[in-house]
C-alpha cells in the first residue's frame, strides 16, 4: 500500500501583492512613514489571521511606483517569514499605469497556477496618475487572474485621484478607503491584512460566479472616523 | 439515422431498467465502500469531509454514487459532486446528494437502455451528437425537480412544526423556487457511464475525470475549456443557464479501453502542486486496488483522504475510481 497516494501536498497558494505610491509627494506630511509603520504593524495580525487557515499559502509581494514602476519585494514570500523594508519617497512622478502592468505580467497563468485563491491586489497612492493608467487597468483586467482578483484602494489624503482607484477596485460596493491621517491609514492597512485576507482564503467564497458583474460581498469597513488628537495630513 | 433508432430521451421501458440487470451500487452511509463486478472492474470510492471544515465543525458538502452491472459486460456509472458550502448554499449538501442521483438515475436507467437495446445501430457520430444535444439540459431539470421537491418537503414539514392547529397540513406547497433558492442548493457534477463500445464523461463545474492507459499514462478527457473554472470560481448546476456549462465526452472505445477511471471533487488535485503530482494519486490507487483488491483500498481511502485535506487544500475530498482488474 502507498504511504499516501501522489505526489507531495502542497497548500492553495494566496498571493497578496501591495501596490504602493513612492512619488515625490508621498515625502511630504510623514505619509510614507506612516504607510511603512501601518504595513509593519499590520504583519503580526496577518501572520496570525494566516495560521489560521494553514491550508492556504499566503505570499506576499510589493511594487513600487513614481517614475516608472518596479518590485520592492520581487519574490513572493511566506507571510510568516515575510519583513517589510521601508519605502523611501522619491522625486519622481505617479506612474500608477506601469505599476499595474508590472503585476499583471505576473498574474499570468503560467506563473500561477489555476487552483491559487484569488490574488489580493491593494493599490495605495496620494496623488493623480501621470502615465496612462488605462492601459495598466486594461493589462490588469485582462488577465483572467486580475480580474478575479480581490482588488482594494487606498487614498492618502485628499489629492489622490478617487476616480481612477474606484475603477481599479471595480466593485459597485466598494469605494477607495480615504486615509486623511495616519491613523485611519493604520486601521485601513490592518483590516486589509486581516480581515480581508481571512475571508479570500476561505474555501466558500465566492463559489460559482461566471458572472464578472457579480461581486463578491467584503467584510464590514473599519471605522474611518478619526480621533481630536488625529491630524489630517 | 437509420430505421431502428430512437430519440435519446423518447426511449422508455415497461420495468426500470436496473431490476433487469443485477448490479452492486454504492452505500450512501458509509465513508468508503467498494465493490468487485464479475465484468472485471473493481470500484473503490470514499468521501470525507475536509480539514477546514473539521475545524469548523461543518459538514462534508461533497456526494458520490455508483453503479455497477453485474455480468459479463462492463458497465458501470461514476458520479461525484462538491456541493459549494458556506450560508450562501445552505442546502448544497442535499444539492449535491441529489445531483449524484439523479446523474446516476439518467445514465444508468436512461441512456443505458437505450445502448443495450442496440437503439443506436452504433452509429455513434449521430449518437455523440444526440447526447450533447440532450443530456445537459435533461440533467438539469431533472436537478431542479429534484430540489423543488426538497424544497417542498421542508415547507411542508415546517408547515406541520408552525401549524398547531392542522388546518394548512393537507394543502400542497409547491411555489416554484427560483433562481435565489436554487442558489441554495449549489453544486458542481462529475458523471461517467462506461460501457464496452465507450465512454461518456460529464463536467460541470470544477473537479478531475481522470483516465489511465495500459501503459501507465494518464490521460483526460478533451473536454473544452472553461475559462470561468479559476481562482475557485466554479461554474455550478445552480446557475440560471446551467445546461450551457455542461462539457460531454464521448468516447468510442477503438482498442483497448482505459484500465482505469477516476473521477475526484476538486478538493483532491488542489492538494497538489500541479497535474503531475495529481496523476500519481490515479496510477497509485489504480496500482493499489490491482495489487491489494478493491476493499483492502477502501478500507485506507477515508484516511488518506483525510491526511490530503489536512496536508492539502483542506476542502472535502470525494473520489470514486473503477479498476479493470482483469487486464494484464
Amino acid at each position: 500500500m502507498p504511504k499516501l497516494p501522489g505526489g507531495p501536498l502542497a497548500r492553495k497558494p494566496l498571493h497578496f501583492i501591495w501596490i504602493a505610491d513612492c512619488s515625490g509627494s508621498m515625502g511630504y506630511g510623514g505619509k510614507i512613514q506612516s504607510l511603512n509603520f501601518a504595513i509593519r504593524n499590520a504583519l503580526p495580525a496577518m501572520q496570525e489571521v494566516a495560521k489560521e487557515n494553514p491550508n492556504a499559502e499566503v505570499m506576499v509581494r510589493a511594487v513600487k511606483f513614481s517614475s516608472g514602476a518596479s518590485w520592492h519585494v520581487a519574490n513572493p514570500v511566506p507571510v510568516e517569514q515575510f519583513k517589510w523594508d521601508d519605502l523611501e519617497a522619491t522625486t519622481g512622478v505617479t506612474e500608477m499605469g506601469k505599476a499595474l502592468q508590472l503585476v499583471a505580467a505576473q498574474l499570468d497563468q503560467t506563473i500561477i497556477p489555476q487552483r491559487a485563491l484569488p490574488p489580493v491586489l491593494v493599490l495605495i497612492s496620494d496623488g493623480q496618475p501621470t502615465d496612462d493608467v488605462s492601459a495598466g487597468l486594461r493589462d490588469l483586467m485582462a488577465q483572467p487572474l486580475g480580474e478575479k482578483a480581490v482588488r482594494i484602494a487606498i487614498a492618502i489624503g485628499e489629492d489622490a485621484d478617487t476616480s481612477v482607484l474606484q475603477r481599479f477596485i471595480g466593485h459597485p460596493e466598494l469605494e477607495p478607503l480615504q486615509a486623511n491621517n495616519a491613523q485611519s491609514l493604520v486601521r485601513f492597512i490592518r483590516w486589509v491584512s486581516t480581515s480581508v485576507l481571512k475571508e479570500v482564503s476561505s474555501p466558500e467564497i465566492p463559489g460559482p460566479n461566471p458572472n464578472p458583474e457579480e461581486k463578491r460581498p467584503f467584510p464590514p469597513l473599519p471605522d474611518p472616523t478619526t480621533g481630536p488628537d488625529e491630524d489630517d495630513w | 439515422m437509420t430505421g431502428n433508432q430512437k430519440d435519446v430521451g423518447k426511449h422508455r421501458r415497461s420495468a426500470p431498467f436496473p431490476d433487469k440487470i443485477p448490479a452492486q451500487e454504492s452505500c450512501d452511509e458509509n465513508e468508503s465502500c467498494s465493490a468487485t463486478g464479475t465484468c472485471g472492474w473493481g470500484v473503490v470510492s470514499a468521501t470525507v469531509c475536509g480539514a477546514i471544515h473539521e475545524r469548523s465543525d461543518a459538514q462534508n458538502q461533497d456526494a458520490l454514487k455508483w453503479w455497477l452491472a453485474e455480468g459479463e459486460r462492463p458497465l458501470a456509472v461514476l458520479c461525484v459532486a462538491d456541493g459549494h458550502g458556506g450560508s450562501e448554499y445552505k442546502h448544497s449538501r442535499e444539492g449535491a446528494r441529489r445531483a449524484v442521483k439523479e446523474a446516476k438515475k439518467l445514465l444508468a436507467e436512461e441512456i443505458l437502455p437505450w445502448i443495450l437495446d442496440d437503439s443506436t445501430g452504433s452509429d455513434w457520430t449521430q449518437f455523440d451528437r444526440q447526447i450533447r444535444h440532450w443530456v445537459p439540459k435533461h440533467l438539469v431539470d431533472r436537478w431542479r425537480k429534484s430540489i423543488q421537491e426538497h424544497a417542498e418537503e421542508s415547507r411542508t414539514s415546517k408547515d406541520e412544526t408552525s401549524c398547531s392547529d392542522g388546518e394548512a397540513k393537507d394543502q400542497p406547497n409547491t411555489t416554484p423556487l427560483d433562481s435565489a433558492d436554487e442558489q441554495l442548493y449549489g453544486t458542481t457534477l462529475l458523471a461517467a457511464l462506461l460501457a464496452p463500445e465507450f465512454h461518456i464523461y460529464i463536467q460541470l463545474g470544477d473537479g478531475d475525470v481522470l483516465t489511465g492507459t495500459a501503459e501507465g499514462e494518464v490521460v483526460r478527457p478533451p473536454f473544452p475549456a472553461d475559462s470561468h473554472l479559476l481562482a475557485n470560481y466554479t461554474t455550478s448546476l445552480c446557475l440560471k443557464e446551467a445546461w450551457r456549462f455542461v462539457r460531454i465526452h464521448f468516447q468510442p472505445i477503438v482498442e483497448k479501453p482505459p484500465v482505469f477511471v477516476m473521477l475526484a471533487t476538486d478538493g483532491y488535485a488542489n492538494s497538489f502542486a500541479d497535474d503531475e503530482d495529481f496523476n500519481e494519486v490515479a496510477l497509485d490507487l489504480y496500482n493499489a486496488i490491482r495489487r491489494e483488491g478493491p476493499e483492502a483500498v477502501a478500507s485506507q481511502l477515508p484516511d488518506w483522504l483525510k491526511a490530503t485535506s489536512e496536508g492539502g487544500s483542506g476542502d472535502d475530498i470525494s473520489v470514486v475510481i473503477a479498476a479493470n482488474m482483469s487486464q494484464t
